[in-house]
C-alpha cells in the first residue's frame, strides 16, 4: 500500500537553526556549551557523540522538554521560546526512553497523538494502517504499551511521530532495540522523507548507521561541537584511520 | 549472615530513598529552603501524631473512669494483628513479587533463604514503623495516665514486636499460594484489584461479625457485670481474631513473661515453617510475573475504527486520564474506594440489623426533620439552608478522594512527553479538574436522587442543594490541583508512591478540617443562615481566584518544574 503524504507547511528555509545555545545543570555542570548548527531541508543529520556528550540535552532543548539558558532555536523559522506550540507542530520526536503512556493500548496512544495534532479521521486511519503494517505491529495494537518489549515501544512511538507527517523528525537513538526488518524500514522511511524535502535529525552511537544514512554529521563531546559536515570530508582528513579510529580521534579532548 | 544483612540494608535503603524523594528534599535546595521543608515535615508529623493522640487521650480517660484499662491493652491486641494482616496482604506482592530488584538478586550469588528472609525482615520493619506511627502516641499517653509498672511497659513493647510476625507470615503464605497456583493472579493490576476485594470485604465482615458475637447474652451479662464492678476484667469477654494475641494480651495484663516467650517461640516457628514451605513456590512464581498481559490479537477494521475518535483537546486528555486511572489499581483504590466504602459502611450495618424497622425509622426521622426544617422557614431561608448544606456536603465528600491533589503527580515523568507536543498544559489541567469534579459528584448525585425520591423536596431545594454541592466540590478540587500544580511529585517508580508519599495531600486536608468547625462557629455566633450563604457566595470568588492562579502556574512554574525533572 502506498501512502499519500500531504505537505505540512514546509517553508523551504532552514529546518532547524540552533544559535549559541547553552545549558547548565545545577549552576555548575555545563552540559551544552554555546553550540550552533543547522539542519537543512531534505537532509538527514546524524548527531554523534559518546555517552554524556550532550546529545540528549540538545535534542531535549530543540523539542522544548528543556529550556536553554542562552541562545535561540528556530524550527522551520519559528522561535521555540516565542511560539512554542507552533514550533512543536513542525516536528515529531521519539525520545531515548519509550517508556511513556504504558497504560494505554497502542491504538489508543495513536488516536491520542493524532487528536493532539488535529489529524482528520480519514488520514488518521490511512496512516495508522500504513505504518503499523510497515513496522509489523498490527497484532499488538489492542494490547497495552506496558506489555510491549523495548523494540515494540520504540515502534509505536515512531508511528506516533509519523502520524502527523511532520516536516522534521527528531529521533534520540531510534534504532536501539529494533529488529533488523523494522530497523531497515525505519531507515527507508527516513530516506523517503528527505526525498520529499523533509528533514531528519537523529542521535546515534552506531557509526556505521551514520555512514550509510547521513548527509551530514554533527559530532559533540563534553557539550562542545567538534565537527560538522559530511562524513566523506571527515574521512578525507584522516585517510589512514578507520571510522572508529576517526571518531576516537575527533572526540579526544 | 553478612550477605543477608546487606540485602536487608539495601531493601531498607531503597524504601527510605523513595520516602525522601517524596518529601521533595533536593540536593539543589538552598540551606534555608531545606530547613523550611524539614520544619514543614516536622510540623506535619506532629500534626498527624496529634490527630491520633487527642482521641486516644479521651478514650483512655473514659476507660480509666470505668477502671477497665486492661480492656484497652486487650483491644490493642485485637486491632494490631488484623491491621497488620490487612496492610501486609496489600503490601506483600509489592515487596516479594513486583519489586524490580528480584531479577538482580537472582543473578547474584545469594542463597534463596537469604533473599526471602531479607524480604520478610524488610516487610516486618515496615510493619513496625507503620504500627508504631499509629499506636505509639496512644501507648505513651496510656503509660503517662495509667502509670503501669516497668515490667508491664517492657512486656507491652516486647509483645508489640512479636505480634506482627504471624499476620505477616500468613499474608506471605496466602500471596505465595495465590501467585503460584492461580495463573491469572500473576498480572500485577488484576492481583491488586482482587486482593483489595479479598482483603477489604473479609475485614469489613469480621468487623460486622465481631459486633454480632458480642450480642451473645452470657457475654453481654459478664461484660456488664465487669463494668458495674469496675474490676478491670471486662477484657475477658472479648474474643481475639488471632489466638496468639490473646496470650500476649494476658501476659501483659498479668505481667507474666512465660506466655509471651511461648508466643514468641510459636511465632518464630510458624514463620520458619511458612518460609520453608513457601520458598520453592515463591521462586517458581516470581519468575513468571508480568506487569500486564498481552493478547496479540489483531483488531478487525470495525473494532479498530471504534478506537479512532475525533475528540476536542480536553476530551482527548480526559479520556487518557480516565484510562490511566482505571488501569492503575493504586489510583482506583485511592480515588474510588471512599465512594464505594462510605455507602457500604453506612448502609450495610443498617440493612443487616433489623433492616425494615431500622431503615423505616431512619427515613421517618430524616423526613420529619427535613419537613420541620424546610417548611417552617421562609423561602429565602429555605434557599439558604439548601445551598449551605449542599456546600458542606460537596466540601466534605470531595475531601475524601485524592484525584485532584495528585492530578499532575499521577502522570510522573511522562509529563516530559507532553512538553514535546504542541499542546498547552492548561488544557491538560482543565481536563483533570473536570475529571475530579465528576468523581467527587458521584456520591452527592446519588444522595440527591435518593433524597428527591424519599423526601420529595421542592424543585428549588434540589437546585440550590446541587449548586451548593458543586461550589463545595470546586473549592476542594481546585485547591488540591493548585497545590499539585505548584509542587507535583513526579519522580516515582511505582504509582503507590505518587499517592501515599505525597505529603502535600495533608496540606490540602489540613486547613479544610477546620472549615466545618468554622461554619458551625459562624452559625452559632450570628444565628442566621445568611452568614452561611455569604460563605457559599464567597466561595465563588475563591474559586475564580484559584482557577486563575492554577492557569498562571500551569504556563510558568509547572513547565519549569517538568523541564527541571531529572530523567
Amino acid at each position: 500500500m502506498e501512502l499519500k503524504i500531504r505537505s505540512n507547511g514546509c517553508k523551504g528555509g532552514t529546518m532547524i537553526k540552533i544559535e549559541n545555545i547553552t545549558k547548565t545543570y545545577n549552576k555548575t555542570f555545563v552540559a551544552v556549551d554555546n553550540i550552533s548548527f543547522r539542519v537543512e531541508p531534505g537532509t538527514i543529520v546524524g548527531f554523534i557523540g559518546p555517552n554524556g556528550a550532550g546529545k540528549t540535552t540538545t535534542l531535549n532543548m530543540i523539542t522544548g522538554i528543556l529550556k536553554q539558558d542562552t541562545g535561540d532555536i528556530y524550527i522551520n523559522g519559528i522561535n521555540t521560546l516565542e511560539d512554542p506550540i507552533e514550533s512543536k507542530k513542525q516536528f515529531g520526536f521519539v525520545p531515548d526512553s519509550p517508556d511513556s503512556f504504558l497504560k494505554l493500548k497502542g491504538i489508543e496512544y495513536l488516536n491520542f497523538v493524532a487528536n493532539v495534532y488535529g489529524i482528520d479521521q480519514e488520514t488518521k486511519i490511512q496512516r495508522i494502517e500504513y505504518y503499523t503494517k510497515l513496522l509489523d505491529i498490527e497484532d499488538a495494537l489492542s494490547d497495552r504499551i506496558g506489555s510491549y518489549s523495548h523494540g515494540m515501544r520504540q515502534k509505536i512511538m515512531v508511528i506516533g511521530t509519523l502520524i502527523h507527517d511532520p516536516n522534521i523528525l527528531i529521533l534520540d537513538e531510534p534504532l536501539t532495540g529494533l529488529d533488523p526488518k523494522s530497523s531497515f524500514n525505519l531507515k527507508e522511511i527516513m530516506k523517503k522523507r528527505t526525498e520529499e524535502g523533509k528533514s531528519v535529525l537523529f542521535s546515534t552511537h552506531v557509526l556505521e548507521v551514520a555512514e550509510k544514512l547521513c548527509d551530514q554529521i554533527v559530532i559533540i563531546n563534553k557539550g562542545t561541537i567538534l565537527y560538522q559536515g559530511t562524513l566523506e570530508a571527515l574521512k578525507a582528513k584522516h585517510p589512514d584511520l578507520s571510522l572508529e579510529e576517526i571518531f576516537l580521534e575527533v572526540t579526544k579532548i | 549472615m553478612k550477605r543477608f544483612f546487606s540485602l536487608v540494608k539495601i531493601n531498607l535503603k531503597t524504601a527510605s530513598d523513595d520516602f525522601s524523594q517524596n518529601l521533595n528534599f533536593k540536593k539543589s535546595d538552598t540551606k534555608l529552603k531545606l530547613i523550611g521543608k524539614k520544619l514543614l515535615v516536622g510540623f506535619l508529623i506532629i500534626y498527624l501524631l496529634g490527630i491520633i493522640a487527642i482521641p486516644s487521650s479521651y478514650l483512655i480517660d473514659s476507660f480509666i473512669k470505668i477502671n477497665q484499662t486492661n480492656l484497652l491493652i486487650h483491644l490493642l491486641f485485637l486491632i494490631t494483628p488484623v491491621v497488620t494482616l490487612y496492610f501486609s496482604i496489600l503490601s506483600t506482592p509489592g515487596v516479594f513479587y513486583f519489586s524490580k530488584d528480584i531479577q538482580n538478586y537472582l543473578a547474584m550469588p545469594f542463597r534463596s533463604w537469604e533473599i526471602i528472609g531479607a524480604k520478610f525482615v524488610t516487610a516486618y520493619i515496615h510493619s513496625l514503623i507503620g504500627l508504631g506511627f499509629m499506636i505509639l502516641p496512644g501507648i505513651v499517653i496510656f503509660m503517662i495516665k495509667v502509670h503501669p509498672d516497668i515490667l508491664f511497659i517492657l512486656l507491652t513493647f516486647l509483645s508489640l514486636l512479636i505480634v506482627p510476625i504471624i499476620p505477616l507470615a500468613v499474608s506471605i503464605l496466602i500471596v505465595v499460594i495465590l501467585m503460584r497456583f492461580i495463573p491469572f493472579f500473576k498480572n500485577k493490576d488484576l492481583f491488586m484489584y482482587l486482593t483489595f476485594g479479598l482483603v477489604f470485604i473479609p475485614i469489613f465482615f469480621i468487623g460486622i461479625s465481631s459486633g454480632a458475637a458480642s450480642s451473645d447474652p452470657e457475654k453481654i451479662e459478664g461484660l456488664m457485670n465487669a463494668i458495674m464492678n469496675m474490676d478491670n476484667t471486662a477484657y475477658q469477654y472479648f474474643d481475639l481474631f488471632f489466638p496468639t494475641s490473646k496470650y500476649l494480651s494476658q501476659g501483659i495484663i498479668q505481667t507474666r513473661l512465660l506466655p509471651i516467650l511461648a508466643i514468641f517461640v510459636i511465632s518464630l516457628t510458624t514463620l520458619f515453617v511458612i518460609l520453608y514451605i513457601t520458598e520453592s513456590f515463591y521462586f517458581e512464581g516470581v519468575l513468571s510475573i508480568t506487569e500486564s498481559s498481552s493478547k496479540k490479537k489483531r483488531l478487525n477494521r470495525t473494532k479498530r475504527d471504534a478506537y479512532l475518535t475525533n475528540d476536542s483537546k480536553i476530551i482527548n486528555f480526559l479520556k487518557i486520564d480516565i484510562k490511566n486511572i482505571l488501569r492503575t489499581p493504586a489510583f482506583v483504590i485511592n480515588y474510588f474506594s471512599p465512594i464505594f466504602i462510605i455507602p457500604i459502611v453506612g448502609i450495610v450495618p443498617i440493612l443487616i440489623t433489623d433492616m425494615p424497622d431500622n431503615l423505616g425509622n431512619i427515613i421517618n426521622e430524616v423526613s420529619y426533620h427535613f419537613h420541620e426544617l424546610f417548611y417552617a422557614v421562609s423561602t429565602i431561608d429555605h434557599i439558604q439552608i439548601a445551598l449551605s448544606i449542599g456546600f458542606a456536603l460537596g466540601f466534605l465528600i470531595s475531601n475524601f478522594e485524592s484525584s485532584s491533589n495528585t492530578a499532575i503527580s499521577r502522570e510522573g515523568k511522562q509529563m516530559k512527553r507532553f512538553l514535546s507536543m504542541p499542546l498547552s498544559l492548561t488544557d491538560l489541567i482543565k481536563a483533570k479538574a473536570l475529571l475530579s469534579i465528576l468523581i467527587s459528584s458521584f456520591l452527592p448525585l446519588l444522595i440527591i436522587i435518593a433524597a428527591t425520591i424519599i423526601l420529595k423536596p421542592r424543585i428549588i431545594t434540589v437546585i440550590m442543594f446541587g449548586i451548593g454541592t458543586i461550589l463545595g466540590i470546586l473549592v476542594v478540587v481546585l485547591t488540591g490541583i493548585l497545590v499539585d500544580v505548584y509542587s507535583p511529585s513526579l519522580s516515582w517508580d511505582t504509582e503507590q508512591q505518587a499517592i501515599k508519599g505525597n505529603f502535600k495531600q495533608v496540606l490540602v486536608v489540613l486547613p479544610f478540617m477546620f472549615v466545618p468547625v468554622l461554619l458551625i462557629l459562624i452559625a452559632t455566633t450570628f444565628e442566621s443562615w445568611i452568614t452561611l450563604m455569604l460563605v457559599s457566595i464567597g466561595s465563588i470568588l475563591l474559586i475564580t481566584l484559584l482557577y486563575r492562579q492554577i492557569m498562571k502556574l500551569a504556563k510558568t512554574k509547572l513547565v519549569e518544574t517538568v523541564q527541571n525533572l531529572e530523567s
